[in-house]
C-alpha cells in the first residue's frame, strides 16, 4: 500500500467534492472507480471524505433543531420522548423510530419494562402485607408493582420526590416515577415542589397535584373522596359526561362517584384525621459521604473531608492548569464560597478506593457551563473508569450532551456501561445548576445498572439499562503507570484507557459531593439547599 | 411478569439501546456507499426494519455495528437499482472494496466526528455557515450559495475549501491526540 503523493490528494479530494456534491462526470467517476479498486490509501481517504460528510449533515440538523431556542416545560421523557429527541436532526429516521416503537409495542405483552425501579419502600407502622412475607424496608419498587397492605401504614417514595403513605386495607400500584393508581383504601400524598405534576388516579378520578398534600380515600362503593391539605389539585373526574377538571384548593374536598360530584359528608373528622402525623419508622441506613468543598484560593490541591471530618487521601489535585497565575485563576467565587474553574486544558484527580466498583451511589454537585460552551467542551464534569461487568468495564462520564443524534444538545447526560441518560434542561445558560446522579446496581447479577438524574432537585431522565458483556477492555492498567485510571475520581477531562483524553470541559464546579448510596429525593433537595446531608434525626423530622 | 415477555422487554431493550449508540455509525457505513443524504436516509430506515426482524439471529457480545452493516451492505446491493439515480453507484467490485475498508474504518470514523466539532469551532464564522447550511436537511449548494450572496459556482470552489480545511484540521487533531 502506498502513500497517497500531494498531488494525489488533491486530485482524490477533487473527485470527492464530486460526489458528495452530486456534480461528478463519467470520466470522473472512471477514474475515481479505477482508484478506489487498487488503492487502500485512496479508499481510506474516499471514506473519510464521506465520513466527513456525513458528520456535517449530524452537526448542521443540530444546529437547525437548536435555533428555536424556546422555553420547553419540563416534563418527564419516557422513550419514546427521548428517541422522538434523538431523530429530530435526520427526518427519515423518524419514521425508523415510529416502526421501531410500533413494532416492540407489538412484540411485547406489557406496555411498560417491569423490571425498572421507580420508587422506595421509606417507612412503616405496624404494617402487614396481604401477599406474601411482604416488602423488606427500604425495597426498591418496580414498575407495575403492586402493594396490597392489610393493616397498618406503609410510606412510598417515589424517585420524582413524592411520598405517599398508605393507610392499610389498601391497594396501591406503582405506576412510575410520577404516577401511581389507588385501587382501593386511603392514601396521603406529599409533593414538594421538585414533583410537581405527580398524580394519582382511581376508578372515579385523576388528581395532578401542584406541588402540596392531599388524601384520597378509595371506598368499597366505588366513589372516592378527595381532601386538600395544602396547596392546590387538579382533579380530573373519570366520567364520561363530565371530564370537566376542577382546581381544588387547601381545605377543600370532594367526593367524586359514577353518579356525580358532591361534598363530602364528614369532611370535618377526615380532615381531622388525615391532618395528623403518624410516627413511622424509617430506613435511611448509614450514609458515607466524601467532599469537596473547592474552597481553596489558590494552590493544586484541593481537600477532602467525610461529614467535616478531613479525608486527605480523596484530596482533589489539580493538572495542566499552566501557570501560578492561571492556577490562582481557577479558583473562583462559587455558588457556596468558592468554586473551580475548568478552563477547557485542566482537569483535577483524586485517588477514591472502590470508585471502579459496582456499588450504589450518588453524585451530586454545583455546575455552571458557558452560555458559549461549544460541542468540544461537553466532556466532562465528573467521570471514573468502571472496572464492573455490569458497567462494561467502560468509563463513567457525567457531562452534558454534545450529540444531536441521540437527544437535545446542551441536556444533562450520564454515559455509563455503553448506555446513557438524558436530562431535559439545557445547563448552557451561564447559570448555577445542582446536579445529583443516582446509580442503583440492581438487586441481582442479572439486573441492569440505573441511573436517576436530577437537576435542581427534579428528576429528570433516566438511564437506558447498560448492556451486559459489552467490554471494552478487561486489562486493568498497570498499578506502577502514573496515568492508572482505575479508583480515581477525574473532574474535568474524558477518559480513555490510559487516562484523560484531549476534551476537555469548560466551565465552573462547586461542593461535589459523593454518597455511597442512591440518595431519595429528598436528601438531595437537602444537599442542594443547605449544602449538607440530611441526618438521619432530621430524615424523620422532614417527613412528618 | 413471564419468562417470554421478559425476555422479549429485555431484546427490546437492547435493540432500543444498540440503535441509538450506534445509528450514526451505521449510517455512516451506509452514506460511504451512497453518497447522497436522501437515499442514505431511505437505506438506514429499510436496514433498521431488516435488523428489527432480525434481531433474534443476533448473538450477543457480538460487533453489532458489524452484523448491521452487514446487513445494510446487502441492502444496498440489493437495492442498486432503485439507488440508480443517484450519481456514484460503484460496480460491484468496486462496492465490495469500499465496504470492505469501511467496515474496518468505524472507530476512526467516530473520532473523526468529535474532532470535527472541535475544527468547526476554528472556522472563520462566513464559512462556518456556509458549510452548516450546505449540510442542513432539505438544503443544498444551491440555498447555500444563496444564503451567502456567492455565486454557485464560488460556493462549490468555497465548499471544496472548507471541507479540505476540516480534512486536514480532523487528521491534525486525531493524529497528534494520542488518546484512544
Amino acid at each position: 500500500m502506498s502513500r497517497l503523493s500531494d498531488r494525489e490528494i488533491l486530485t482524490l479530494h477533487t473527485l470527492c467534492n464530486a460526489v458528495v456534491d452530486g456534480t461528478i462526470n463519467e470520466a470522473q467517476k472512471k477514474q475515481l472507480s479505477q482508484w478506489l479498486l487498487t488503492s487502500r490509501s485512496a479508499r481510506q481517504y474516499y471514506i473519510r471524505t464521506m465520513g466527513l460528510s456525513a458528520s456535517l449533515c449530524s452537526y448542521a440538523s443540530e444546529m437547525q433543531a437548536e435555533a428555536p431556542d424556546v422555553y420547553r416545560p419540563r416534563s418527564r421523557p419516557g422513550l419514546a420522548a427521548v428517541l422522538f429527541r434523538w431523530l429530530t436532526p435526520l427526518a427519515a429516521t423518524t419514521v425508523i423510530a415510529l416502526l421501531f416503537w410500533m413494532a416492540s409495542l407489538r412484540q411485547t405483552k406489557s406496555e411498560t419494562p417491569a423490571d425498572e425501579s421507580v420508587a422506595q419502600l421509606t417507612g412503616s407502622k405496624e404494617c402487614q402485607w396481604a401477599v406474601g412475607a411482604g416488602l423488606s424496608p427500604g425495597a426498591r419498587l418496580r414498575k407495575g408493582e403492586q402493594l396490597e397492605l392489610a393493616r397498618g401504614f406503609a410510606e412510598v417514595t417515589f424517585d420524582s420526590g413524592a411520598r405517599v403513605v398508605l393507610e392499610g386495607p389498601a391497594k396501591l400500584e406503582v405506576n412510575s416515577a410520577w404516577d401511581a393508581v389507588l385501587n382501593h383504601g386511603a392514601l396521603k400524598a406529599s409533593v414538594p415542589p421538585e414533583a410537581v405534576g405527580f398524580s394519582v388516579s382511581d376508578s372515579t378520578v385523576n388528581v395532578v397535584d401542584l406541588g402540596t398534600e392531599f388524601t384520597m380515600i378509595a371506598d368499597p362503593n366505588g366513589a372516592t373522596d378527595l381532601l386538600v391539605l395544602k396547596g392546590a389539585v387538579e382533579a380530573s373526574p373519570q366520567n364520561p359526561t363530565n371530564q370537566q377538571t376542577i382546581l381544588m384548593h387547601k381545605d377543600q374536598a370532594l367526593r367524586f362517584a359514577a353518579s356525580g360530584i358532591t361534598d363530602v359528608n364528614d369532611s370535618k373528622e377526615k380532615f381531622a384525621r388525615y391532618t395528623r402525623t403518624v410516627p413511622l419508622d424509617y430506613f435511611t441506613p448509614p450514609t458515607e459521604y466524601m467532599h469537596w468543598s473547592l474552597d481553596e484560593t489558590d494552590g493544586t490541591r484541593m481537600h477532602a473531608d467525610n461529614l467535616g471530618v478531613a479525608a486527605n487521601s480523596y484530596d482533589l489535585t489539580l493538572k495542566d492548569a499552566g501557570s501560578l497565575a492561571e492556577v490562582a485563576a481557577a479558583h473562583i467565587d462559587g455558588r457556596w464560597q468558592g468554586g473551580l474553574n475548568f478552563n477547557g486544558h485542566c482537569y483535577a484527580r483524586a485517588a477514591f478506593p472502590g470508585l471502579s466498583g459496582n456499588s450504589p451511589r450518588t453524585v451530586a454537585f454545583w455546575v455552571r457551563v458557558p452560555a458559549d460552551a461549544q460541542l468540544s467542551d461537553a466532556y466532562a464534569m465528573v467521570a471514573w473508569r468502571a472496572q464492573s461487568e455490569k458497567l462494561s468495564f467502560r468509563p463513567v462520564h457525567i457531562c452534558w450532551n454534545r450529540n444531536p443524534g441521540e437527544g437535545t444538545v446542551g441536556v444533562l447526560r450520564t454515559d455509563y456501561g455503553g448506555g446513557y441518560a438524558l436530562g431535559t434542561t439545557s445547563l448552557r445558560d451561564g447559570q448555577w445548576h445542582y446536579i445529583a446522579v443516582a446509580f442503583v446496581p440492581g438487586e441481582n447479577a442479572s439486573t441492569p445498572v440505573q441511573v436517576k438524574q436530577y437537576v435542581d432537585g427534579r428528576l429528570e431522565g433516566e438511564g437506558y439499562p447498560s448492556l451486559p458483556g459489552e467490554k471494552e477492555d478487561t486489562t486493568p492498567p498497570s498499578v506502577d503507570d502514573p496515568k492508572t485510571v482505575n479508583d480515581t475520581l477525574w473532574l474535568g477531562c474524558r477518559l480513555g484507557r490510559n487516562g484523560p483524553r484531549k476534551n476537555h470541559f469548560r466551565g465552573d464546579m462547586d461542593e461535589l459531593y459523593i454518597a455511597n448510596r442512591a440518595l431519595e429525593p429528598r436528601e438531595i433537595v437537602e444537599l442542594m439547599k443547605n449544602n449538607q446531608p440530611l441526618q438521619p434525626a432530621l430524615v424523620v423530622a422532614a417527613a412528618r | 411478569m413471564d419468562p417470554e415477555t421478559q425476555k422479549e422487554t429485555g431484546q427490546r431493550k437492547q435493540l432500543m439501546t444498540l440503535m441509538t449508540r450506534h445509528q450514526r455509525r451505521i449510517f455512516c457505513y451506509i452514506y460511504a456507499l451512497v453518497p447522497d443524504r436522501h437515499d442514505a436516509e431511505d437505506l438506514l430506515q429499510e436496514t433498521s426494519l431488516v435488523i428489527c426482524e432480525k434481531f433474534d439471529d443476533f448473538e450477543e457480545g457480538t460487533d453489532f455495528v458489524a452484523w448491521a452493516c452487514q446487513i445494510a451492505y446487502w441492502r444496498i446491493r440489493y437495492s442498486r437499482q432503485k439507488f440508480a439515480r443517484c450519481k456514484v453507484v460503484f460496480d460491484g467490485e468496486v462496492l465490495d472494496s469500499v465496504a470492505h475498508t469501511a467496515s474496518e474504518m468505524a472507530e476512526e470514523l467516530d473520532d473523526r466526528h468529535e474532532a470535527l466539532a472541535r475544527c468547526l469551532k476554528k472556522l472563520h464564522a462566513r464559512d462556518r455557515e456556509l458549510v452548516l447550511t450546505r449540510y442542513e436537511p432539505g438544503s443544498g449548494v444551491e440555498e447555500a450559495a444563496q444564503r451567502s450572496g456567492r455565486s454557485l459556482q464560488a460556493a462549490y470552489k468555497a465548499l471544496g475549501r472548507i471541507r479540505k480545511m476540516l480534512m486536514d484540521c480532523v487528521t491534525h487533531q486525531t493524529t497528534t491526540e494520542g488518546a484512544p
